[in-house]
């Protein structure tokens, strides 16, 4: 069958790609959060001296930037005295921090590295969980948030600093003198085609009789509820760049989600999320972050085109080709739209982003990560689709 | 100002464009896993093609840096999408959409979109330990640009594409596009089956 064959292709061609680039050793995490630690950014990416691989404790837990939660120091300082002031060395310094996290198995998971050491572990974890027990009096009040004012779980606590508070900016390289030139030749082509395509508008309107004006045809272009797709992309694309270069950021939309639900946790249960690697260490909650306000602007743009082009309602589900295949019943589209946007979250935040985070913002980085994820999302998008239209595909 | 409130105003051209480029709507999401209305593949590689062409620019005068790439992890990056896919073509739409096609007075996007994802969110945050460290360690390659791992000049690999993507729209605007059988009836005593 052919559109069989032509998925299995599809499949096939990813697979095949994603096997021929697996040569790579596989590595620890190196900084996975928007804000890494400035541990990372030293002793890893700029390997001054990387731990990743020395002693089973640091390659168990190096898969999130957690150093300081078990070494103490400050995690945000570029310099290297504030940032090591006051670091715990030594597991029996340590033991405190422990704590935080593996508070039921306290025993079993000190023995592990106890043991290899010679520490003899009597007497230390009973002190270790006292002073535990103090800092964690103020543990829930982490909100409104920067990652890095969680408390740390130590005794330790780093000297603050005035002037560690604030990332020093990374000096821009040295321009690289052909890729310079290679940009001008890129603008001369893109002014020159602009240029040439407005210059023969204009030749051919002007064979054209009754044009309509300028504000006229922008009017009609703010009340036409679907563009181009190319114009649209092309708007996305600009803003995309304008993100970047004002605001520094990258575009998403599945981060969003998952610091409300952290936000939501916090509120509920303030207890998990001390406990939850995850909602405490990766997505910590905050109400005005990045991707909370981004999720918001894209739902008021989304109400903006919708009111500017006259098709604002209320609605539920009047999407024909939907009807055509599931039927109009509301109950249907709750349920698999549900169970879809839950699985659509769910692959997002293994792949490390949506369509918007991962592909569109790591796309246009050339990041290979982007183009695997989108072989992906179509290889699975296609097999699916075949299975629920069948005949009709 | 601080930075962040930037967000505001840049998730509602991003919303706008979404919304005008018609991905809020269920069969323009499908209708490009059945190759019958491309609108996504369209919207999505002008985006690229452009931004990827502007900041590299940006980038080789250096004039700006990239904030930061997200993580290659092959095994993970190919499985995510693999189940992103799934859901994407049940639901027909991803979470960004989701938010645009809520603030258009979609009530379907809004409570079971929405609900589904902060679901979603939730499951995978209480099964984070046991599903992330595992797969992200496979064929991990980090924070690293197609340009640096195979070192070669960006502007050649930015080439590439943007010629690949021209020709494409080339022979999808000439017509070259499957027709979708939802708009003709089934014909006469055919049987449903499983591919």
């Amino acid at each position: 069958m052919k559109k069989l064959t032509l998925a299995l292709v599809v499949l096939g061609l990813t697979l095949s790609v994603g096997l021929g680039i697996w040569l790579f050793t596989p590595q620890a995490v190196q900084a996975q959060c928007s804000t890494p630690s400035t541990c990372k950014t030293c002793h890893e990416v700029q390997d001054q001296k990387s731990v990743n691989f020395t002693g089973n404790w640091h390659i168990q837990h190096s898969f999130v930037d957690f150093c300081a939660e078990c070494h103490g120091g400050n995690r945000r300082s570029m310099d290297k005295t504030v940032a090591h002031a006051g670091i715990a060395t030594g597991l029996t310094q340590m033991s405190p921090n422990c704590v935080s996290c593996h508070d039921k198995d306290l025993e079993t998971k000190f023995k592990v590295y106890a043991d290899p050491l010679g520490v003899n572990s009597t007497g230390i974890l009973e002190k270790a969980r006292q002073i535990a027990a103090q800092n964690t009096s103020d543990k829930a009040t982490f909100l409104p948030i920067d990652p890095l004012a969680l408390p740390l779980p130590s005794s330790i606590k780093p000297k603050p600093t005035p002037s560690a508070q604030v990332l020093p900016v990374t000096p821009i390289s040295a321009a690289d003198k052909s890729n310079t030139a290679l940009t001008l030749v890129f603008i001369g082509l893109v002014s020159g085609g602009t240029s040439y395509v407005y210059w023969n508008e204009k030749r051919r309107s002007l064979l054209a009789i009754n044009r309509p004006g300028y504000l006229t045809w922008l009017w009609a272009q703010v009340r036409n509820p679907t563009w181009s797709p190319y114009t649209a992309g092309i708007l996305m694309g600009f803003t995309a760049i304008v993100s970047v270069v004002a605001a520094h950021h990258l575009l998403s939309a599945s981060g969003g989600i998952a610091t409300i639900t952290s936000t939501s946790i916090h509120s509920v249960f303030p207890d998990y999320i001390s406990k939850s690697v995850y909602f405490r260490f990766r997505i910590p909650p905050g109400l005005f972050t990045w991707e909370v306000l981004l999720l918001f602007g894209l739902f008021l743009g989304g109400m903006l085109s919708a009111v500017l082009s006259g098709t604002f309602r209320l609605r539920w589900n009047e999407d024909k080709g939907w009807i055509k295949i599931y039927g109009p019943q509301k109950w249907k589209r709750f349920v698999i739209g549900f169970l879809g946007a839950m699985v659509i979250q769910y692959g997002a935040s293994i792949a490390g982003g949506c369509t918007s985070g991962l592909a569109i913002s790591g796309g246009m980085l050339l990041a290979p990560s982007a183009f695997i994820f989108m072989g992906g999302m179509f290889t699975s998008g296609i097999l699916v689709a075949l299975l629920v239209y069948r005949k009709r595909f | 100002m601080d930075p962040t409130w930037l967000a505001i105003p840049i998730g509602l051209v991003f919303g706008f464009a979404l919304s005008r480029g018609g991905l809020t709507r269920y069969s323009n999401i499908v209708g490009v896993f059945r190759f019958t209305n491309l609108t996504v593949i369209k919207f999505m590689l002008t985006a690229l093609t452009v931004a990827m062409i502007i900041l590299y620019a940006l980038k080789g005068m250096s004039i700006i840096q990239f904030p930061n790439v997200p993580e290659t992890y092959i095994v993970g990056n190919l499985i995510g999408g693999l189940i992103f896919g799934v859901g994407m073509s049940l639901a027909g739409y991803c979470p960004g959409t989701c938010a645009a096609g809520a603030g258009e007075g979609q009530i379907d996007y809004l409570i079971s979109g929405v609900l589904g994802l902060l679901a979603g969110a939730l499951a995978y945050g209480v099964t984070y330990l046991q599903v992330f460290p595992a797969i992200a360690r496979i064929a991990y390659i980090g924070p690293k640009t197609l340009p640096d791992l195979l070192m070669v000049n960006p502007f050649l690999i930015i080439g590439i594409f943007a010629a690949a993507v021209i020709l494409l729209f080339y022979y999808l605007e000439r017509g070259h596009i499957r027709k979708d059988k939802l708009q003709e009836p089934l014909p006469e005593g055919s049987k449903e089956s499983i591919i």
